[in-house]
C-alpha cells in the first residue's frame, strides 16, 4: 500500500479522500495550502502519490507542482480539478501532472485512478506482447488469440482490449476509456463504453467458459484472469 | 456654465491654437515686407543724396563757394521738392531752405519745418515739420553742405504697415476665435447628444440608441459603432437574464424531486436494501444537476474564446473516422443506421477536442430524437476553401419556427421533453462553433434534420 499526500484546502472534500484512501489500506496525509504542500511533497517522507487541488491558498497546485517536478522529484501527480475547468486538464499535464479528476467525483473514481497512477510501471524497453491467462496480444502484428484461436478486432476494440490489458488486475472506470481509449473529455450522452465493452465480450468472453472482463458495480471493469 | 464648457472644448482650443499660429506667421511675414521695403527705400533715398552731393561737390571744385551757392540757389528755384539743401560758413547760412541745426557731419534724421523759415525744434520725437535723411560733408575751404530728402514716405510706409498689422492681427484672433467656437460647439453639440444618450444607457435605459445623422462622418460612425456595441450588450444581457431564470427554472424540477426522495427514504423506507436503493437514486439526480451545471460552465468558458490559444491544425477527416467507427455500433445498438461517407485528408485549424465533442453531440442528437430504424447519415466533404460536416436524419426534425430556438440554453422541443437530457447540447455545438468563426447550420432535411458545420480548411 502507499504513502499519499493529500494537498487540498477544503477540509471536508481533504477528510472524504483520506477517509476512503485509508479504508483501502494507504497511508494519508493532508496538506492544507500550497506551501505547506510543497514543504511536505518534497521533504524525506517519501510519499508515492501526490493528490493536488488546483486551486490552493498561498500557492496554487499549477506552481506547487512545477516546483516539485524541478526538484527533480517524480512522485506521480493526480490533479483535481473544478468543475467545467476546460483548459485545466491541459494546463495540469503540461506543468508536469499525471492525471486529472474532475471535482466533484465517485470516489471510485479517485480509487481506480490512484491505482493506475500507483501501478505505472517504470519506463522500460517498448512491450511488444501482453498476456492474461490465455489471452494474448501482438501490438506489433495488431493481432489476439484467446487459447490459440485467433480473434479478430475492429481497431478501437484492439485499443479498448489493449488498455484493459494494459491495467490486468485494476478497475478501469468508463471515464478513465472514454479518455484513454476515444480521447473523449467530455460525458457522452449515449452509451459508447458499454457498447463497446459488450461487442469485445461477445468476441473474447462469450465462447469461452471463464470470463476476463468483469464488471465492477458502480466504478467500472477489470481484466483478470480468473480465479 | 455653457461658455466654460466651450472653453473646455478640444475643437475651440485648437482653434484657438491655429489662430495663435495665424497671428505669429503674420507678424513673421509683416516684418519681413516691412524690413525688405524700408531697407530698399532707404538705400534708394541715400544713393540719391550721395549722387547729388558729389554733383554740387562738383560744381565747388569747378566755381568755389559762389559756384556752388548759386548751384544751390538754381535748384531750389527750379522748385525739386523732394531734395533739401543747406550751405553754412562761419555759422552763417549761405545757401539753402534748410534750418542751421541740421548741419551735421555724416548721416543724420532730422525734421525740416512745413515751411521754409519756421521754426523748429532738433529732437526727433517732435512732433513738427516733416522727416528728413540728411548727409553733412565738410567743404575744403571751411564751412558745410547738407544734402537731405524728406522721409516721409517711409514713414508713412512703417505706419501704414503697422496698421495693416495691427487689423490684420486683430481680424485673425478673431475669425480663430470665433471659429473655433463655432467648431467647437458644434462638435459640442454632437458629443453632448452622444453623451445624453449615453447617460441614460447608463441608467438602465439599455434600448437608447445614439442619433446617427446623414453626414456619415466621424461622428457618425462613431454613433454606429456605439450602437452596434449596445446591441450587442443588450443581446448579452437578456441572453444572461434568460439564463439565469431558465436555470433556477430548470434545477427547480430535478432538485425538488431530489428532496422528494431523500423525505420519501427517511420516513418509508424499511430494509438496508431501500435505503441504499433511495441514496442511490439520489445521487443519481445530484449526477444530472451537476452534469447541467458542468455543461453551463464549459459553454460559458468555451464562449470566453480562451480555447483559441490552443487551436492547432489537425486532420478532420480522421475525427470524422475515429466518430464513424464510434457511434456505428452505438447506433447498431439502437437500431439506427449511421452511415459514413469522409473525404480524406481534411485539415482544418481548432480544436480537436472540442470539435470531437460537437460533432459527437450532433450524432447523439440524431440518435436520441430519431425512432428507431431511423438512418443517420455523417458526411464530410470538402466544398472551396472549406469542409463541410454534416450529420444528416429523416426523423421528426425541427418545426420551422423552433430553429432559431434550439440553439438557446435549455429550450427543448415539446416532442423530445420526455427523452433524457438538458437541453444543452446544441448550445454547446453552437458555442463551439462560433468559438471556430463558424456558425452551425439546421436545415431541413425534408424530412428531418441537417446540421451542419462549415469550416474553412487549413493551409
Amino acid at each position: 500500500m502507499q504513502k499519499i499526500l493529500v494537498i487540498e484546502d477544503d477540509t471536508e472534500t481533504a477528510d472524504y479522500i483520506a477517509r476512503g484512501l485509508r479504508e483501502l489500506g494507504h497511508t494519508v496525509d493532508i496538506a492544507q495550502d500550497g506551501s505547506e504542500g510543497l514543504f511536505l511533497a518534497t521533504d524525506e517522507i517519501g510519499y508515492e502519490l501526490l493528490i493536488v487541488d488546483r486551486m490552493l491558498p498561498r500557492l496554487d497546485g499549477l506552481a506547487l507542482v512545477k516546483a516539485v517536478r524541478d526538484t527533480g522529484l517524480k512522485t506521480p501527480v493526480l490533479f483535481l480539478t473544478t468543475l467545467g475547468g476546460i483548459d485545466d486538464r491541459v494546463d495540469g499535464l503540461e506543468a508536469g501532472g499525471d492525471d486529472y479528476l474532475v471535482k466533484p467525483f465517485a470516489f471510485a473514481e479517485l480509487a481506480a485512478r490512484v491505482q493506475a497512477l500507483a501501478r505505472r510501471p517504470p519506463l522500460q524497453a517498448e512491450t511488444t506482447h501482453l498476456q492474461v491467462a490465455d489471452l494474448q496480444m501482438d501490438l506489433v502484428k495488431r493481432r489476439v488469440w484467446r487459447n490459440d484461436s485467433p480473434i479478430d478486432l475492429q481497431p478501437r476494440e484492439f485499443r479498448l482490449l489493449e488498455y484493459l490489458m494494459r491495467h490486468a488486475d485494476e478497475v478501469v472506470t468508463r471515464t478513465m476509456l472514454l479518455e484513454q481509449v476515444w480521447d473523449f473529455h467530455f460525458d457522452p450522452k449515449t452509451s459508447v463504453v458499454e457498447t463497446h465493452v459488450s461487442r469485445l465480450r461477445a468476441k473474447i468472453d462469450r465462447d469461452f467458459p471463464s470470463p476476463l472482463i468483469h464488471t465492477v458495480r458502480g466504478a467500472g471493469y477489470s481484466l483478470h484472469a480468473p480465479e | 456654465m455653457r461658455l466654460n464648457r466651450l472653453a473646455r472644448s478640444s475643437a475651440f482650443r485648437s482653434g484657438l491654437a491655429y489662430a495663435a499660429l495665424f497671428t505669429l506667421s503674420a507678424v513673421i511675414l509683416f516684418a519681413i515686407v516691412y524690413w525688405q521695403t524700408a531697407g530698399t527705400m532707404k538705400n534708394q533715398v541715400h544713393h540719391a543724396i550721395d549722387n547729388e552731393l558729389q554733383m554740387l561737390l562738383g560744381e565747388y571744385r569747378d566755381d568755389g563757394l559762389s559756384g556752388l551757392q548759386n548751384a544751390i540757389d538754381d535748384r531750389l528755384e527750379s522748385g525739386s521738392a523732394r531734395t533739401r539743401y543747406l550751405l553754412v560758413r562761419h555759422g552763417r547760412v549761405l545757401a539753402g531752405d534748410l534750418p542751421k541745426q541740421v548741419a551735421v557731419l555724416g548721416w543724420s534724421q532730422a525734421r525740416r519745418p512745413d515751411r521754409p523759415g519756421d521754426s523748429i525744434g532738433t529732437g526727433a520725437t517732435d512732433d513738427d515739420g516733416v522727416p528728413i535723411i540728411a548727409r553733412g560733408v565738410r567743404l575744403a575751404h571751411g564751412g558745410v553742405l547738407v544734402v537731405a530728402q524728406d522721409a516721409g514716405q517711409l514713414a508713412d510706409l512703417r505706419n501704414r504697415l503697422a496698421y495693416a498689422l495691427g487689423w490684420g492681427l486683430a481680424l485673425t484672433l478673431l475669425l480663430g476665435a470665433a471659429g473655433g467656437a463655432f467648431m467647437g460647439s458644434a462638435a459640442l453639440r454632437r458629443v453632448e447628444s452622444i453623451n445624453r444618450v449615453a447617460r441614460r444607457v447608463i441608467d438602465g435605459e439599455l434600448s437608447q440608441r445614439m442619433p446617427v445623422g446623414k453626414r456619415n462622418d466621424e461622428f457618425d460612425h462613431l454613433a454606429m459603432h456605439l450602437n452596434r456595441m449596445l446591441d450587442q450588450i443588450e443581446q448579452l444581457m437578456n441572453g444572461m437574464r434568460q439564463v439565469s431564470s431558465d436555470i433556477a427554472h430548470d434545477l427547480r424540477t430535478p432538485l425538488g424531486r431530489l428532496r422528494q426522495g431523500l423525505d420519501t427514504a427517511r420516513t418509508q423506507a424499511g430494509s438496508a436494501a431501500e435505503h441504499r436503493a433511495a441514496i442511490d437514486h439520489a445521487i443519481f439526480q445530484t449526477d444530472q444537476i451537476l452534469d447541467t451545471f458542468a455543461a453551463l460552465l464549459r459553454i460559458a468558458q468555451i464562449e470566453s474564446g480562451s480555447r483559441r490559444a490552443r487551436f492547432a491544425d489537425f486532420d478532420l477527416s480522421v475525427l470524422a473516422d475515429t466518430l464513424a467507427e464510434t457511434y456505428t455500433a452505438v447506433a447498431e445498438e439502437s437500431q439506427h443506421i449511421l452511415s459514413c461517407r469522409v473525404e480524406p485528408a481534411l485539415h482544418i485549424r481548432g480544436d480537436r477536442e472540442l470539435m470531437t465533442q460537437a460533432v459527437a453531440n450532433l450524432i447523439e442528437n440524431a440518435l436520441t430524437h430519431t425512432p428507431a430504424g431511423t438512418p443517420i447519415e455523417l458526411t464530410l466533404a470538402s466544398v472551396g476553401q472549406s469542409a463541410v460536416i454534416s450529420v444528416t436524419d429523416s426523423g421528426p426534425g425541427i418545426p420551422s419556427n423552433a430553429v432559431e430556438k434550439v440553439t438557446q440554453r435549455f429550450y427543448r422541443l415539446e416532442a423530445s421533453r420526455s427523452t433524457p437530457g438538458s437541453g444543452l447540447g446544441l448550445s454547446l455545438v453552437a458555442a463551439i462553433a462560433e468559438l471556430h468563426g463558424t456558425l452551425l447550420i439546421l436545415e431541413d432535411n425534408a424530412p428531418g434534420l441537417r446540421a451542419s458545420l462549415l469550416l474553412p480548411l487549413a493551409g
